[in-house]
This record gives structure tokens, sequence and C-alpha cells, in this order.
């Protein structure tokens, strides 16, 4: 579904991804891991053509991500999303729907069913403006949800949420997972990844440095975060 | 289109809900609504008495002019941040992560602005329009095709200034609009005034043959624009030809500018460093 065929970013001074390949399935849902400055930003930036690689091809089921068409389908939700505050939340989720192409009934429809989803009933209609941060994180994870989507880019989505706002967040996206929508995900909450992501990707420095199945990563007696620090501190000294 | 007519659909809808917007079209519609005592006034000029309708007809040309730069201040102050706030609010990577090409997304903003202001400048010429219907029974005519010419000058302006505010803070981004404007005024304005004079009126005839520098030729017309809008509401003043220069210029400047900001955000890296 997605290909990165040999992408690399240079800013100036900085590589911030260095000849990374990696190939996403349809279906899969890969936690897309790594240290701050890793490059997994930038990854997902290049994904969405906020970025321009250097050089190399990203590749959306064949359109190259430089396409719009690429991007229909694709759900984003950003680490730091702010609503617009003069909006509500209703008014919001309504611009993205009649951006993802729906419009009157419809998106109206679309919109009560996302705000069902999130958990938002009843408090759509405020200003974003007088939101809590975990409000305005299940709006834009709405926002995501639109037009249901066969491709899910997700940022730090528990960001700001309680326990509960987290279990529900797993449970929408294990449904999503087992409807085939493909994900991937952003987080620095390692346990959150064990338990919902089927396939990770570790980066360091720009690289891929480890992936493949959570299961194939994970020894026995190990959990994700053993992994990823022995990862990140065996690399660092060799591509010094 | 539809996404491009969308975004320029939310910029108006976002603008228009800013209260500051209506406070200032309120204040500016009081102050040309002083025009209406111009038309009861007693006038006269060297013991000679001036029809108190041609004065206030040149009245109302002058306050065309002066809504016409702050048309041109509004329009710079809107669009000399809107990028810059899409980005700080996060509707910068929500845009651009639906299946939106980056120019609907650019223009739809810049076209917003520039409805905005041109909405704002409208309104208070067709208040002229309506003051000198109401108070002396006749019309500036043409008055309202002449604001409509005017609207190509706020297209120029926001486009200058949004293109701009990619390359330097957005203060200074309209503080070189603004100044651009100025010197055009203060180019064509003195031009004009030279060419009235008998010095100017020799210099011209003696300088026939030579052509006109072409520094000034390129400069922006945004005074010569104006200019050649308001002299459509006086049949006496209005000479086709005399428009020619500056549309030509506004339309060359608004491709360039068009194309050179459309090239720059096609290359912009949005959502933040990593």
């Amino acid at each position: 579904m997605i290909t990165f065929s040999a992408v690399t970013k240079r800013y100036a001074q900085t590589t911030a991804v260095d000849i990374v390949s990696l190939t996403v399935g349809a279906g899969d849902f890969l936690a897309l891991l790594g240290p701050n400055g890793a490059g997994k930003s930038t990854l997902v930036k290049m994904l969405l053509d906020f970025v321009k690689p250097t050089s190399g091809t990203v590749t959306i089921d064949g359109a190259p991500s430089t396409s719009p068409a690429s991007r229909t389908g694709v759900g984003y939700l950003p680490e730091s999303l702010r609503i617009p505050p003069h909006l509500s939340g209703r008014e919001f989720l309504l611009r993205h729907a009649s951006l993802c192409g729906l419009a009157g009934p419809s998106a109206a429809s679309e919109v009560d069913r996302v705000i069902d989803v999130v958990g938002m009933r009843g408090k759509e209609r405020g200003r974003a403006g007088t939101y809590s941060k975990g409000m305005a994180q299940r709006i834009g994870l709405g926002a995501a949800l639109l037009a249901t989507p066969r491709l899910l880019i997700l940022d730090e989505p528990i960001n700001g949420l309680d326990p509960i706002g987290i279990r529900e967040v797993r449970v929408i996206l294990e449904s999503l997972r087992q409807k085939g929508v493909t994900i991937i995900l952003n987080s620095h909450l390692l346990s959150e990844v064990e338990k919902t992501c089927t396939t990770a990707a570790i980066m360091n420095r720009g690289a891929i440095v480890a992936q493949g199945s959570i299961g194939d990563l994970v020894r026995d007696g190990e959990t994700l975060e053993d992994v990823f620090v022995r990862v990140v501190r065996s690399d660092s000294p060799q591509r010094g | 289109m539809r996404q491009f007519a969308r975004v320029v659909g939310y910029t108006l809808i976002d603008q228009m809900r800013q209260k500051s917007f209506y406070v200032l079209l309120g204040v500016s519609l009081l102050l040309v609504l002083m025009l209406k005592s111009c038309y009861t006034g007693n006038y006269s000029v060297n013991g000679q008495t001036m029809d108190s309708a041609s004065v206030a007809w040149t009245a109302s040309r002058a306050a065309f002019h002066v809504i016409g730069y702050a048309s041109l201040l509004v329009g710079t102050l809107l669009a000399m941040s809107i990028l810059r706030r899409d980005r700080d609010q996060g509707s910068m990577v929500l845009f651009l992560s639906r299946p939106i090409a980056r120019w609907h997304y650019l223009f739809g903003r810049v076209v917003g602005v520039w409805a905005v202001a041109a909405g704002f400048m409208f309104v208070l010429h067709a208040a002229i329009y309506v003051i000198s219907l109401v108070s002396s029974g006749g019309v500036l005519p043409w008055l309202l095709a002449a604001s409509a010419v005017c609207f190509a000058n706020l297209l120029l302006a926001t486009t200058l200034v949004t293109l701009l505010s990619l390359f330097i803070p957005e203060v200074m981004a309209a503080l070189a609009t603004l100044g651009i404007v100025a010197i055009g005024a203060a180019l064509d304005g003195w031009f004009y005034s030279f060419m009235q004079s008998d010095i100017g009126k020799q210099a011209l005839a003696s300088q026939a043959d030579r052509p006109m520098p072409i520094w000034y030729l390129l400069w922006p017309k945004f005074t010569a624009l104006q200019t050649f809008a308001v002299s459509m509401t006086d049949k006496n003043a209005f000479h086709l030809t005399s428009g020619i220069l500056p549309v030509v210029n506004t339309c060359a400047w608004l491709a360039v500018l068009g194309v050179a900001l459309w090239f720059r955000f096609e290359r912009e890296n949005v959502g933040g460093a990593e």
C-alpha cells in the first residue's frame, strides 16, 4: 500500500531521513518508533507531501505522494492539533467532511457518526476555544476518521486523553484494523503500542534500525521498551 | 476547483466572524456619511458661488481615493498573517492532508482575503453612490464600476504581501507592500502634478521622442490605476488610453507574482521541523 523507496531528506547541515526503504502493506498496523529527532515525523510528512524528499520516492497505492489524489481516503491526526477557536467541533468536522468530498445530508450524517464514535455527543456544538486538550484530540481523531479512511496516520493520538479515552481509542483502532484499514502510529507510549500494533519500525538518526512484527522484535522476557532501548543504543556508536 | 471554492468560502466565513471587521466597517461608514453634509453647504471661491453638488462630487471623488488606500491597508493587514496563522493553528497541515492541491489551498486563502477587502471597499464606495443619489438626486456615473476596477489593486496587494510573508517576517512584508504603494503614489502623484504645470508641459513636448524610464514603467501602478478608475466618474477627465499602462502593468504584476507565489509555496515545507 505504502512504499518508501530509498527516501532521503536533507536540510542544510542535517540529514533527517537517510536512505529509508519501507513497505507498509494494506491492513498493516505499523508503529513508527524512535527517539526525538530520529526522523519519524519527517517520514510521515513526506508521505503526506508536507515535505519534499531530497531523493527517492514515496507512493500510496502506486500513486506518487505528491499527487493530491493519493490522499483520497487518508485520515491524519497531527501531534499538536489546534482547532480554530472560533469554530465548534461540529463545524470543524463538517469542513473536513466537505474536503473529503462529502456534501449536504451525507456530510452531516457522517459527522454525526464520528461524533458518536469519539464520544463527543453533546459537546460538539461548543466553541473549540472552550475545549480541553482531550476534547480537541477527540474531535481531531473524528476528523481523521471521516469518510472511513483506507489509511490512517496518527501522531501521538492519545495525547491529553484520560485512561478511559485511551481505552476507547484502542478499541476504535482495533475495530479499524479488523476492517482492513492500514494504520501508521507514531507514539512514545510503547506500552500502548505493544497492545495495539502488529508491526513496528524503529528509527534512529534518520535510518530504520529494526523492523518487523511485534512478536518477532520482542524476545521472551522483554518488553517493547527494552527492545527500543537496546536497538537504539547499539546503533549509536556503529553509525557514528 | 471545488476545493478551491471551499477554501475561499471558509476564509470568507472566518474573516467575517471577526468582530473587529464590523467595528472597522461601521466606523468607516460613519465617516463616509459625513459627506452628506457637503451637499447642503454654501461655497464660494474668489467671490464666485460654487455649485454645492459639484463641490460635493469633488469631495466624493477624493473620498473614493481615501477609501481605496484604506482598503489597500485593510487587505494588506488581513493577508500578511494568513499563512502564518494557519501554520501556527495547524490548519495548514489539516487542509493539505486532504486531497487538495497546494495551489487550491494557497490561492483559496488569497482570494478569500481579497474578497473581504474588496467587499469592504465596495460597501464604502456604494455608500458614496447612495449619498450622492439621495442628497442631490443625481449619481456619480460609473462609480461602482470604478470600484470594481480597484479590485485589481487589492488583489495585487494581497498577492504581494502573501508572497513576501514566505520570505520575511509578516510585519516587514506588510510594510514593504505599503511602501511600494506609497512610493507609487508619490511617483504618480508627483508625475501627474508635474505634467499639469507649464514646465511639465514644456518638458513633455521636448522629450516627446524619448521613452519613459523603464523603472517607472515597471513600478506597480496602484495609484495610476485608482486615478484611472476615478476618471471614469467624470466624462471630461476620462481618457481610455490613460488606463492602458496601469491596467497592463497591474495584470503583468499579478501574473508574475501569482506564478512566483505558486512556485515558492509548492516547495514550502509545511508542518514544522522534525
